[in-house]
């Protein structure tokens, strides 16, 4: 018998290695799989987790510079476009007869909203996460200047006389009043939490300012927000008008008679032990309408149907005619066009106790709604051309603008803004994110709880269990792939199972994502999330004085008597940089009667500023809170030796607090104040 | 050797390209019958013969193709979402009792799927391999006629899934995963059917249409461009397609085929964004199978017999898979939960009423108890599942105000209600109802407490 020859030595042992092998690396990946998805058929793909949830050069290489238009204003002077493209921190020219983009500028980072001048001279564009205003000459398509603002500029609007710049700062809850001739800010002026629409009415006499979050309150309160209107005149605030039961209010428009002031907005169902969607059990969309002929009464109509939702409405504009108002409904990529007629009908003819329950009823809106447009992914920002001819939407997720008829009703053309033209994997899993196609009925997406990727500060009966029991504060989406298990009580050892079953079951109530509609978007919260730059309490990582004594309470390991706290009660124990969290369970003495008794999975502190209220129920209105009303043991951190001041150092270095990602050279989003 | 290798590729080849290239290319499949038999649902289990046929309409003179001839009676298909095979309801014998069939339309090969000594009828498919069917229960404790019920595909895991006193029956699956039926409640006293719609577990069924007229015939069926359509009766021997939006069906209705004023028996869905129609002018003639365009109301006569009523008509063709809905209920838990936000909530349409003071929660033959309300007007009640029950408002002297409709609750269910007499279209207010922050009360409340497993449903 012959020997085998010695060159099918070398396979053959690689082949039996393979083989001993395979099996229990199978087993092995099947196990780790199966944990990570808490399933037992996901497919075994290990690109969906180690390759596009990663912040690495070869995720990097994969995806793409999206463009992410999300508001644009139309030139009565050239009959132009200019674009707000987010993502890619431009204003882009385009042209609408030849649907193309003519010119281009590099803004400030993260830029928002556009408006134009009179006169079409300049283009003021407000960049949320530099804390100024990008004045461009249209002429040139140069920068001119750039003015300072207060935090998070967003919605922008220029006085009849043109002679100052409102600012609706979203960050600090305030507006910024520039003076166009000096480019100073010569007021800030109060607002509502989270502005970002401004509008001045067409008699230039008022302005009104939306804000996005309600009034902070405790649990079980009546969820509030606010408008707030300005004297255009004199440049103060003339009220702070609350709006009852609704939150999310993006932008306003005015009819060209000014006696109605129309803004987005939407009444959730918080407070509501969450136990259907049907019926609008959970969310409901519409629009509230200041009646300014009527004591500026306010009434709220809802723009969805009984089995069908129109969620996340964000632009709103009115014809020249003042017949129709159009609504982006950015949750179902459509337009809803209203009949103004009709409204006014609604409200001129009904007597005001039966308005109010106008404000819960779904099958109004077949009164008033004339049409649905589809639109492309995730219309944000409208605008009508100055002759009234076409509606403009800014399809933020397509890379797109559409071109609607305002007189038939139908896209006439859609003009390619000249992105990357492919769909990642996280692209796609971003416009999961902001698509309510996954929920029952349509009625939310996760945009909905979690508002720009953040949360909306509402806290939410999920009633797993029982109703009224288990509240539980909405949690940032922000750069939280560090920061598992997820959920308060750390069930969820991964986004693939917060977002998988348990979603469709408790959340969506209809068909779960599939599995690579699962892996998409896992990889965008995972890794395409940012936190916004801290430019508010710490602009340059140089902390104040005040920061650095609150760091030093932060990480102290000695009370004020020289006695060593036990490690469990210092904050840094639990709370470690860079994310804030030690990612273990605890209990820090908040557990209510109505919980079951659990242990609580530690928070990350990043940005912590912008998450109020505080809690895993949401019961502090302030950090403060957390230990003035509801810390008083040492068990949520040895804080009762402190005075009232060293607390406050306390809490302004945990203000201060934000994303790793701007520390350090290699910070890929700047800060730029 | 080779030569062998190449045969066989292609055998293969044939037999792939014979295979996708196999009877089915569109068609129709038809319900007949022979003329002058009873037509109507309640007589369907005392109707003639009834045969199901293939037919293409584009070859009206090609003769029909039974595919049935195994069967003494076989009516209510109901075509798989890849249009590849069909459910439906048939008897062997004629002493048999209705049973659910498959059919694949490829072979034709059949396999039973109910397997009952009651009549089992309008079988529809669920997205996951199941199907949805009306099931007889003569002497049932809970006065049901006809309940609906789910299984596998292959018969297995066979559920009821409601459990109210009514005859359930001609459901349809919508497309976003729920069950569209026709009940019609039988105790304490007979009345028109109502269409209802519910999850495939059977929970959050609700009201889905108010009746303007009597339901007559068969399923209602759901059109591509958001329409739900039925027969409705509009007199003697008369009766009409009306259309209701999806999204709205409380807002009024429209008539499809508007020229058409005779008897409608059936519709269900077509191709091309059609519907087929089963009609005839009048009682002397024979039913007829119509083409109609939903959205522009015009019609086109496919086929006619003089010998033969066209009873029922469903295009061969794939459509779109419903949401496969995610499911609540345990079966390992005995009970449900209810929360009415405000039993005191009036009329929508500000009709007055006496103030409501109680609730009483009605069984078949007894009273559960009363409750008395939160100031806020809400009630949490936790009542033993899969059991029919009634809500009535009470006033100061307990003489009942409003009664509501049966209802039941599937194990480890949650829902709510806005009030006592909500409007269909009313949304709750955002606030906590009083009565959650208290445990719920236990209904038949001489209970007071039942041992039962917890399920978290996160």
């Amino acid at each position: 018998m012959q020997k085998p020859s010695k060159k099918y030595m070398f396979p053959g042992i690689v082949l039996f290695a393979v083989l001993i092998t395979a099996v229990p690396v199978h087993k092995w990946a099947r196990k780790h799989v199966d944990y990570y998805t808490a399933t037992t058929d996901h497919p075994l793909n290990c690109a969906s987790c180690h390759l596009y949830v990663k912040r690495n050069a070869l995720s990097k290489f994969l995806e793409a510079d999206y463009l992410s238009p999300i508001n644009l204003a139309a030139s009565g002077i050239n009959n132009k476009i200019y674009v707000v493209a987010q993502d890619r921190c431009m204003l882009l020219e385009a042209d609408p007869e030849s649907g193309k983009v003519t010119r281009k500028i590099k803004v400030g980072n993260h830029p928002h909203s556009a408006v134009i001048d009179a006169e079409g001279k300049y283009c003021y564009v407000s960049n949320q996460w530099a804390d100024n205003i990008s004045v461009v000459d249209l002429a040139t398509m140069q920068l001119a200047d750039t003015l300072l603002t207060g935090n998070g500029p967003a919605g922008v609007a220029i006085d009849k006389p043109g002679r100052y710049l409102y600012v609706a700062n979203s960050f600090a809850g305030d507006i910024s009043v520039i003076d166009l001739q000096s480019g100073e800010e010569i007021k800030r002026l109060p607002a509502g939490i989270n502005p970002t629409g401004i509008k001045i009415s067409p008699d230039g006499q008022i302005a009104y300012v939306s804000s996005r979050r309600a009034q902070s309150v405790p649990y079980g309160a009546p969820v509030v927000s606010e408008i707030t209107a300005l004297d255009a005149s004199a440049q103060v605030v003339s009220e702070h008008k609350n709006i009852n039961a609704a939150y999310l209010i993006e932008n306003i428009a005015f009819t060209p008679e000014g006696d109605l002031a129309i803004f987005t907005m939407i009444r959730p169902k918080n407070l509501v032990p969450n136990i259907q969607v049907e019926r609008g059990f959970m969310m409901n969309h519409g629009i509230g309408i200041i009646d300014r002929k009527n004591n500026d009464r306010v009434i709220q109509l809802l723009i969805d149907e009984p089995n069908s939702f129109y969620p996340d409405p964000f632009g709103i504009a009115i014809s020249t005619d003042g017949k129709k108002a159009f609504v982006s409904s950015s949750g179902v990529d459509c337009i809803s066009v209203l009949s103004i007629d009709s409204i006014r009908k609604i409200i001129g003819n009904t007597p005001e106790n039966i308005l109010a329950e106008y404000a819960n009823n779904l099958g109004l809106s077949s009164r008033f709604v004339m049409k649905r447009i589809h639109t492309g992914a995730d219309p944000k920002g409208i605008s009508i051309s100055a002759d009234g001819k076409f509606l403009y939407v800014a399809e933020m997720l397509e890379d797109r603008v559409s071109v609607i008829s305002t007189d038939s009703l139908a896209t006439v053309k859609t003009i390619d803004l000249g992105g990357p033209g492919r769909l990642t994997v996280m692209r796609k899993g971003r416009r999961l994110l902001n698509n309510a196609g996954h929920t029952f009925q349509n009625q939310y997406s996760c945009y909905t709880c979690h508002p720009d990727t953040h949360e909306d500060g509402l806290v939410y009966n999920m009633a797993s269990k029982d109703m009224g029991r288990n509240v539980t504060n909405t949690q940032s989406l922000r750069n939280i792939s560090h920061t598992a298990p997820f959920k308060w009580n750390g069930k969820n050892q991964s986004v693939y199972k917060q977002d998988g079953l348990r979603f469709s079951t408790v959340l969506t109530r209809t068909e779960p994502f599939d599995y690579e509609e699962l892996d998409a978007i896992t990889a965008y919260i995972l890794s395409g999330i940012p936190n916004p730059p801290n430019l508010m309490y710490n602009p340059n990582g140089k902390l104040t004085q005040s920061q650095l004594r609150g760091k030093e309470i932060y990480e102290r390991t000695h009370d004020k008597k020289g006695n060593e706290i036990p490690s469990i009660n210092r904050c840094v124990t639990c709370h470690p940089a860079p994310y804030f969290t030690n990612r273990q369970m605890v209990d820090v003495g908040t557990l209510a009667v109505t919980d079951d008794s659990i242990l609580f999975d530690v928070p990350h502190l990043n940005n912590i500023f912008a998450s109020a209220p505080y809690l895993h129920d949401g019961r502090a209105a302030t950090l403060e809170e957390i230990w003035t009303i509801y810390g008083k043991t040492e068990q949520h951190g040895a804080v009762n030796d402190l005075t009232k001041t060293e607390l406050n150092e306390l809490i302004d270095y945990l203000k201060a607090l934000r994303d790793p990602e701007y520390e350090g050279e290699q910070s890929t989003v700047k800060s730029e104040k | 050797m080779r030569n062998k290798l190449i045969k066989l590729v292609f055998f293969l080849f044939i037999l792939i390209i014979s295979s996708s290239c196999h009877k089915n290319k569109g068609g129709i499949i038809l319900v007949m019958g022979k003329a002058g038999d009873m037509r109507c649902t309640d007589s369907l289990l005392h109707s003639g013969p009834l045969k199901i046929a293939i037919i293409n309409p584009d070859k009206p003179d090609k003769p029909v193709k039974i595919l049935t001839t195994d069967f003494f009676s076989a009516c209510s298909p109901s075509l798989a979402f890849d249009g590849r095979s069909m459910v439906f309801a048939a008897r062997r014998n004629e002493q048999d009792p209705w049973q659910i069939w498959e059919m694949n339309l490829r072979n034709r090969k059949i396999r039973k799927i109910a397997n009952s000594t009651n009549n089992c009828l309008f079988p529809a498919y669920l997205p996951g391999s199941k199907i949805v069917f009306s099931q007889a229960i003569p002497g049932d404790s809970l006065k049901s006629e006809f309940s609906l019920f789910r299984c596998n595909t292959d018969g297995s895991s066979c559920e009821r899934i409601t459990f109210n006193p009514a005859a359930w029956y001609a459901s349809t699956v919508l497309a976003d995963g729920r069950i569209l039926a026709k009940c019609a409640q039988n105790y304490p006293e007979k009345r028109e059917a109502e269409l209802i719609v519910l999850r495939p577990d059977g929970t959050k069924a609700e009201l889905f249409y108010e009746r303007k007229g009597e339901l007559t015939g068969g399923r209602a069926i759901e059109t591509p461009g958001g329409k739900i359509i039925f027969t409705e009766n509009t007199g003697s021997d008369r009766s009409q397609l009306t259309a209701v939006s999806y999204a709205n069906p409380f807002n009024g209705t429209t008539i499809c085929a508007k020229g058409l004023e005779g008897d409608f028996i059936s519709v269900n869905r077509g191709s091309e964004g059609k519907i087929l129609a089963c009609y005839r002018n009048s009682p002397g003639e024979t039913y007829r199978l119509f083409a109609i365009d939903p959205e522009k109301g015009t019609s086109v006569l496919l086929q006619e017999n003089h010998d033969y009523d066209m009873l029922e008509a469903v295009a061969i063709a794939p459509q779109s898979m419903p949401r496969k809905l995610p499911s609540e209920v345990d079966s390992l838990v005995k009970t449900g939960l209810i929360m009415c936000q405000d039993m005191k909530l009036p009329l929508f349409d500000g009709q007055h009423q006496p103030v409501a003071q109680k609730v009483e929660i009605l069984g078949l033959e007894s009273s559960y108890g009363k409750v008395e309300p939160e100031p806020d007007g809400s009630f949490y009640l936790k009542i033993l599942a899969d059991k029919p029950f009634r809500i009535a408002t009470l006033d100061e002297n307990g003489k009942i105000i409003k009664m509501c409709d049966w209802m039941s609750l599937r194990p480890n269910e949650r829902r709510g209600c806005v009030g006592c007499h909500e409007d269909p279209v009313t949304t709750p207010e955002n606030r906590i109802p009083a009565a959650v922050r208290k445990d719920a009360v236990i209904i038949p409340v001489v209970l007071n407490k039942i041992e039962e497993k917890t399920v978290e449903l996160e």
